[in-house]
């Protein structure tokens, strides 16, 4: 039996075990879904299986169509939820392959599924009802999903917790939160609904819980409410599609096509994360008595895609104006120009044509011209990996195969277009030759490490570059953010979502150990942030970039903060993260001095060697008073000299 | 009326000089508009009245000095859009076209048109109608923006917005090549918003039978084929148009005149055969020759024009498995091409006219998922039944290894429960093995007395079996127990299957797999039973086999025939076969969930594995395959040999001793037995006994042997007599029974001195005039 992994938050039925072994067989199926999508920019479909033995029912919900083997077949064409794994067998399976495939193949001749259909196969009365409510498994999901939206939101707050499910769609929230808590009860009835889903303890009226899901204004008391309607108190979220995949919810309407009038939820809670003592960070002492205007350049899609580079710029904007400079941030060439700064201070050499556009206004202009170079040398296979490994999951068409390329992967033994590990490789739209060219330009290049240094080096002509400790975001007010994360520790990957980022193969890693997950991050990559959804663990909570006080509250409260990114676009975060007691896992290839240095460094090739670090990082989060201070102190020794340095620096430019 | 240029700010100095210079040759106003105000800039442009062509440059265009020099031509009333061709790197861009999606939900694929940057042929072909125009500089008719009113537009997407609703409104979008600038990758944000291309499912209509891949002029010269990519994933190549071949049915004298006469336009190259309404014979004949050609079969009076040629073409390339696009599923179905890449047997289909072969041929190919398509979708294709399941198997065990490795292998075979018959075929020669095979009762012997490297015998085991598939195991091959079962099931499951190999141990074959890790037979079985269940029904389509055990169906055999003589069941033999099978289009798999283990050849020592890597095989056979892509049934098949052995040549007559002791004496030797060889034949009362007594090994003798008689081009079972024998005892092996012994001169042994000697045919055939006497 071929399995995925995909979406797993969306297997309601998955528990259900007992009633799976026993329903689950051709003679029991009466009744198919089809419904054609997209995955990447493929055309696919799913299925939604559903059985009965006239008296109970069960549903077997995302089963993908391999539709590649509907035209020859090399293997089975349906790939069932890995959930089942174990509970039905591989000859079961064969079963409903061989009750469905006729029909599946039939539409295959004819051209391919255009459009969300029932098939039936005996008499489905609770699928025809629930079709017809709009149920999960039964309707089409553009309709289906919104409903589950704040139940599949609440799974965050799940874990070890009593969950009540109260109101009109009761057992439909507490069939996606069943598996998640340690009980799940309902107030109220439906008898549609509980025939769908099946049967589910209820709760009494003064019920102890934790988590109340449901509609209108919980009737018990309890710390964490979601609430399917935004009437009540706490934070509003809503549910947004995001295109081009089906399947999946978004709760950051910014990635997705938003619909204005769509569903909206809220969510209260009074438990927050514990979150550790802020440290004091003291980004630049100013020392005063500084003056000119200094343009700090940075990439044109900044302000849509913020990164660590973008980060030590506003650092270094604050510490320069402490300083006495007078400071823009600017992220065109026209910016620059009106402007008129004294000195400029490029912030990463890519992409490479906007970086050569600003050295030739310095260059015309006579202006004094640093860069800090973020330079990813392209023979140490940052960019190859940055292509390759979303092909090991979009190529794949079942979790062994994935399983397969991923250990392909961290052989260094993958290759596209001819392109492999050790090649001479960065993507055209990076620009790499006039990245190299500015960095010759440049009067001064700012590097973070030795090894960056290294790379760096070579196009200088013995002009100086100088290695600098990253630059943290200075210190804000903390900010609530139970809503968003639960109340548990979790681990945080914060970065733009993208290729670059290499957050599939944490996500992947992360699953591996069940360990709760927080991406925060804007979407770089509409097609790669939909594959990551779809290989997501249910407990990977996708935020959107979160504000820089909400992004230290994230910190302050991650028990483990991982970086597995390709290219890394600087160091800032990490940086920040360590400096707040955060145990750091980041790829060997961010060579930076860190608290904690040289612990947890992992290859980002290697999904099992990033499970092994975050694993580790794990266990050595729970006891870190020591090395919380320890990294406290290391941040105000290091940190606070590199916008000294960069200060120092412009002094023997001008 | 004016014609304006709108540019971005953001653009480069480079970008501007070469608007600048652009322009000299068509003088117009320059606007800037950043990028998010485009959409709006272009809409309130139109509005004016006295504008008539808007120009869009993007930010990273750098327009040639002589971009509008033809453009002015071009731009006639009514046009909507006319793009250009972008140099981007190495590769030349010219464009995007609404190709039809295999399947839902987008409205249309985006398929863009491009090739390498020197292509002038594809920029020439591109030239015209398209639908969408290349982004970095394109001209739009400000009518058509002002009509359509305040819609909308992305203005990232503003080219493909336009040219969506330019579909819609029926106006044409072209693309002209001399408009050519370079430009850069296709940003970020650009690729990001192209992932949602159902937003233009509302736009205009998308019917998927009035979408192409291609533009008109490009699809009249190239196609565009469905590739299978990594087993699952689907992409398309450009490929050069197929020949045409044409059967044109008419009874009429004068139809088929003209029909000779009118061909070249239709199909240049292809050929044309004409027959009559009642000839069903032709068609079938057409069709047992496989290859990458279309036949189209079309009445003889009424011949479709090329474009709607084309449009079957088109239609027949939409997906691999297509076989067969005609104008109606109904009958008399129209104009009706065929895909002989892809059908199988069609020699086989029923039927005594040519319209009822064309009807035998609908109704049958989705039997084998071949997909049959027509332009007027006129009937739903109906479910397609599960291929039959194979009911018994036959099994062929060749055996020519050492006799422990028989004896362990052939137990392994017999184990197999099987609904059907055991065949052995042995060397003749080999008293072991014949008693080794003989005391299993059920197993039905099949000596081969003229070939010890047993090609002879297997075919001659080929045409005995009877089942509907048969498993054909070579004696050094150990199969775990339900093999030959997961074999057969692939039957099953695969309609066109015609052969199906297990994965081996090893490292130098396709279907080899890395160490297995097992010690003895347990551990094998284990570890082929953890496999079997992890890849359970999983297999990869190859082109070529090269195991020594195979599964063929018995269409299969029927169609190609049994194995070539030259190569036997060596692994040269097995590759042989297979391409014959994929070019008869039958699919060859390589099955996931069976395993066998392949004992190396310094242990089996079997006298057919010794051919595997015999350099001259390797040359024959390459020889062969060099340029031959297709099947002729009467070239290619290889009879399975249903008559009984030939009489061997008798007892009487003359033995030629020929004691080999070194390289040397072969190399004396071979001159004389090469001239024997083509001079006399197995029903010749003439033998040469080879006798070795040195370092001259069994195994090296074989090989040397077999390439010296298949040099002569003498079918094997008809080739010279030759004996081999290690001999001791020199004055034993000369005993010469009834027969007259002679021996080679110039190779000398004490025991021979007695013995007269020989130095060619001529002497030979003197001692027959002798012994005649």
């Amino acid at each position: 039996m071929r399995t995925h992994r995909v979406f797993p938050a969306l297997q309601p039925w998955a528990w259900r075990t007992a009633l799976l072994r026993e329903l689950v067989t051709g003679e029991h199926l009466v009744a198919v879904r089809i419904e054609p999508v997209t995955r990447g920019r493929e055309p696919t479909a799913f299925l939604d299986l559903h059985f009965s033995d006239g008296e109970r029912t069960v549903a077997i919900p995302l089963v993908y169509v391999d539709l590649a083997q509907l035209d020859i077949r090399e293997t089975d064409p349906l790939v069932f939820p890995q959930s089942i794994l174990g509970t039905v067998s591989d000859a079961r399976a064969c079963e409903i392959v061989d009750r469905v495939l006729p029909d599946l193949e039939r539409r295959a001749m004819d051209g391919g599924f255009w459009s969300e259909e029932a098939i039936y196969y005996g008499d489905a009365p609770a699928f025809a009802a629930a079709r017809e409510r709009g149920f999960f498994g039964a309707a089409p999901l553009a309709r289906s999903l919104p409903r589950v939206a704040p139940a599949v939101y609440a799974q965050r707050f799940a874990l070890s917790k009593h969950i009540v499910t109260y109101g009109a769609d009761a057992f439909e929230l507490g069939a996606f939160l069943a598996a998640h808590a340690t009980s799940c009860t309902v107030l109220g009835d439906d008898s549609v609904a509980r025939a769908w889903y099946g049967p589910m303890d209820a709760a009494a009226p003064d019920q102890y819980c934790d988590v109340a899901v449901g509609t209108g204004p919980p009737p018990l008391t309890a710390s964490t409410c979601v609430r399917a309607d935004t009437a009540g108190p706490g934070t509003r979220f809503g549910v947004a599609a995001p295109v081009p995949a089906d399947v999946m919810l978004a709760f950051d309407v910014l990635d997705a096509s938003a619909d204005p009038a769509g569903v909206r939820f809220s969510v209260h809670t009074t438990l927050e994360p514990y979150t550790r003592e802020t440290p004091e960070i003291a980004v630049a002492p100013p020392m005063g008595a500084s003056s000119g205007r200094v343009a700090l350049v940075v990439r044109p899609d900044a302000a849509d895609v913020p990164d660590a580079d973008t980060d030590e710029a506003a650092a270094l904007a604050v510490a320069l104006a402490a300083e006495g400079f007078t400071v823009d941030v600017v992220s065109s060439v026209d910016g620059l120009e009106a402007f008129e700064p004294d000195l400029i201070h490029l912030f990463g050499v890519r992409p490479g044509a906007f970086a050569r556009r600003v050295a030739e206004f310095a260059g015309e202009h006579h202006k004094p011209f640093a860069v800090h170079a973020y330079f990813e040398a392209p023979a140490d296979g940052g960019y190859w990996g940055a292509m390759v490994a979303p092909y090991c999951f979009g190529y794949s068409g079942d979790d062994r195969s994935v399983s397969w390329y991923l250990e392909l992967l961290a052989r260094r033994a993958v290759e596209v277009d001819g392109i492999g590990a050790t090649s001479h490789f960065a993507p055209g739209i990076e620009g790499l030759g006039d990245a190299e060219r500015v960095l010759g330009l440049a009067d001064v290049v700012f590097v973070n490490s030795e090894r960056e240094l290294a790379a760096v080096e070579p196009f200088r002509r013995r002009r100086p570059t100088f290695i600098v400790a990253p630059l943290p975001t200075p210190t804000l007010a903390p900010q609530p953010v139970g809503a968003l994360v639960g109340s548990d520790p979790y681990i945080l990957v914060h970065g733009p979502i993208g290729a670059e980022g290499n957050q599939l193969m944490v996500a992947r890693a992360a699953a591996g150990l069940g360990l709760p997950l927080v991406m925060a991050g804007p979407i770089e990559d509409p097609r790669y942030a939909e594959r990551l959804r779809e290989f997501a663990p249910d407990q990977l909570r996708l935020l959107d970039e979160p504000s820089p006080g909400l992004t230290l509250s994230l910190y302050r409260s991650a028990a483990v903060v991982a970086d597995a990114a390709w290219v890394p676009r600087g160091h800032g975060r990490i940086a920040t993260a360590a400096a707040h007691g955060a145990a750091v896992v980041r790829s060997r290839t961010r060579w930076v001095d860190l608290p904690d240095n040289e612990a947890w460094l992992v290859d980002p090739a290697d999904v099992r060697n990033i499970a092994r670090a975050i694993g580790d990082a794990w266990d050595a989060s729970v006891r870190r008073d020591e090395a919380i201070a320890a990294a406290a102190s290391f941040a105000r020794e290091r940190f606070s000299l590199a916008a000294a340095t960069v200060v120092a620096t412009y002094a023997k430019m001008v | 009326m004016q014609t304006v240029v709108l540019t971005s700010p953001s653009a480069d100095a480079r970008s501007r000089r070469a608007l600048s210079r652009a322009l000299e040759r068509w003088p117009s106003s320059v606007e800037d508009a950043p990028l998010g105000q485009r959409a709006e800039r272009l809409q309130a442009l139109a509005t004016q009245a006295d504008v008539e062509w808007i120009v869009v440059v993007d930010a990273d265009a750098v327009l040639a000095p002589d971009a509008f020099g033809s453009l002015r031509r071009v731009l006639t009333p009514g046009l909507a859009l006319a793009g250009g061709r972008a140099v981007v790197g190495v590769s030349q861009r010219l464009g995007a076209m609404f190709g039809p999606p295999r399947s839902g939900p987008n409205p249309f694929d985006l398929v863009t048109l491009a090739g390498a940057h020197e292509d002038r042929v594809l920029a020439d072909l591109a030239r015209g109608p398209i639908d969408v125009p290349q982004r970095g500089a394109f001209v739009v008719a400000a009518d058509f923006v002002r009509d359509l009113g305040s819609v909308a537009l992305d203005p990232v997407l503003l080219h493909i917005d336009l040219a969506a609703y330019a579909r819609a409104a029926g106006r044409p979008v072209i693309c002209e090549p001399s408009l050519a600038f370079e430009s850069g990758e296709d940003s970020r944000e650009l690729r990001s918003r192209l992932v949602n291309l159902r937003r233009y499912a509302g736009v205009a209509s998308w019917r998927p039978d009035e979408l192409h891949r291609e533009p008109a002029r490009l699809r009249a010269s190239f196609i565009q084929r469905e590739v299978r990519i990594m087993g699952n994933y689907r992409g398309f190549m450009r490929r050069p148009f197929p020949a045409i071949d044409i059967l044109a049915v008419t009874s009429n004298e004068l139809d088929a005149a003209r029909v000779q006469r009118s061909v070249g336009a239709l199909a240049p190259g292809g050929r044309v055969t004409v027959c009559a309404p009642g000839d069903g014979d032709v068609l079938r004949a057409a069709l047992t020759h496989t290859s990458d050609r279309y036949l189209l079969v079309a009445d003889g009076a009424d011949l479709p024009g090329r474009a709607q040629l084309e449009a079957l073409v088109e239609r027949i390339e939409q997906n691999a498995c297509t076989a067969l696009a005609t104008e109606s599923l109904r009958p008399p179905f129209g104009a009706v091409l065929l895909h002989c890449g892809r059908i199988i047997n069609g020699g086989k289909l029923r039927g005594a006219t040519v319209r009822e072969v064309v009807a035998d041929a609908v109704e049958r190919l989705p039997q084998r998922q071949l997909v049959v398509t027509a332009l007027k979708r006129d009937a739903a294709p109906r479910a397609v039944p599960p291929p039959p399941e194979p009911q018994s198997l036959d099994v062929i065990f060749v055996a020519a290894s050492k006799p422990t490795v028989t004896q362990q292998t052939l137990g392994a075979v017999l184990a197999e429960p099987i609904n059907g018959a055991r065949l052995a075929v042995y060397p003749a020669g080999s008293a072991t093995t014949g008693r080794l095979l003989s005391v299993h009762t059920s197993v039905r012997l099949v000596p081969d007395a003229s070939d010890v490297q047993l090609a002879v015998g297997l075919n001659r085991a080929l045409g005995a079996s009877r089942s509907d598939t048969v498993a054909i195991v070579r004696d050094d091959v150990q199969l775990p127990h339900g093999a030959l079962k997961r074999l057969q099931s692939a039957f099953a499951r695969i309609p066109r299957l015609g052969a199906a190999v297990p994965r081996v141990g090893g490292s130098n074959r396709p279907e080899a797999l890395p160490e297995q890790g097992y010690l003895n037979l347990t551990e094998m079985q284990y570890s082929f039973d953890r496999r079997a269940e992890a890849y359970a029904r999983e297999a990869m389509l190859v082109d070529v086999a090269t195991t020594p055990v195979i599964v063929i169906s018995r269409e299969a055999l029927e169609v190609v025939g049994g194995f070539d003589e030259t190569f036997g069941f060596s692994r040269l033999g097995v590759e042989d076969f297979t391409r014959r099978l994929r070019n008869a289009n039958f699919l060859v798999a390589v099955c996931e969930d069976s395993y066998a283990h392949l004992f190396a050849f310094e242990e089996a020592a079997s006298f057919v594995g010794n051919l595997d890597d015999s350099p001259f095989l390797r040359a024959a056979y390459e020889q062969r395959w060099a340029n031959r892509h297709d099947f002729d049934p009467a070239r290619d098949r290889v009879p399975l040999r249903a008559d009984e052995p030939a009489q061997l040549a008798p007892g009487r007559g003359l033995r030629i001793l020929l004691p080999l002791g070194s390289d040397a004496e072969w190399s004396h030797a071979r001159g004389l037995l090469n001239e024997l060889a083509l001079a006399f034949r197995a029903h010749d009362p003439l033998e040469v006994s080879i006798g070795l007594d040195g370092s001259f090994g069994l195994q090296e003798a074989l090989v040397a042997i077999r390439e010296l008689l298949i040099a002569t081009n003498i079918p094997m079972e008809q080739t010279l007599n030759v004996s081999l024998d290690f001999v001791p005892d020199m004055t034993m092996w000369s005993a010469a029974g009834e027969r007259r012994t002679v021996r080679v001169a110039g190779i000398d042994r004490d025991a021979l001195a007695e013995v007269p000697s020989i130095d060619g045919v001529r002497a030979v055939r003197a001692l027959f005039a002798e012994l005649d006497a």
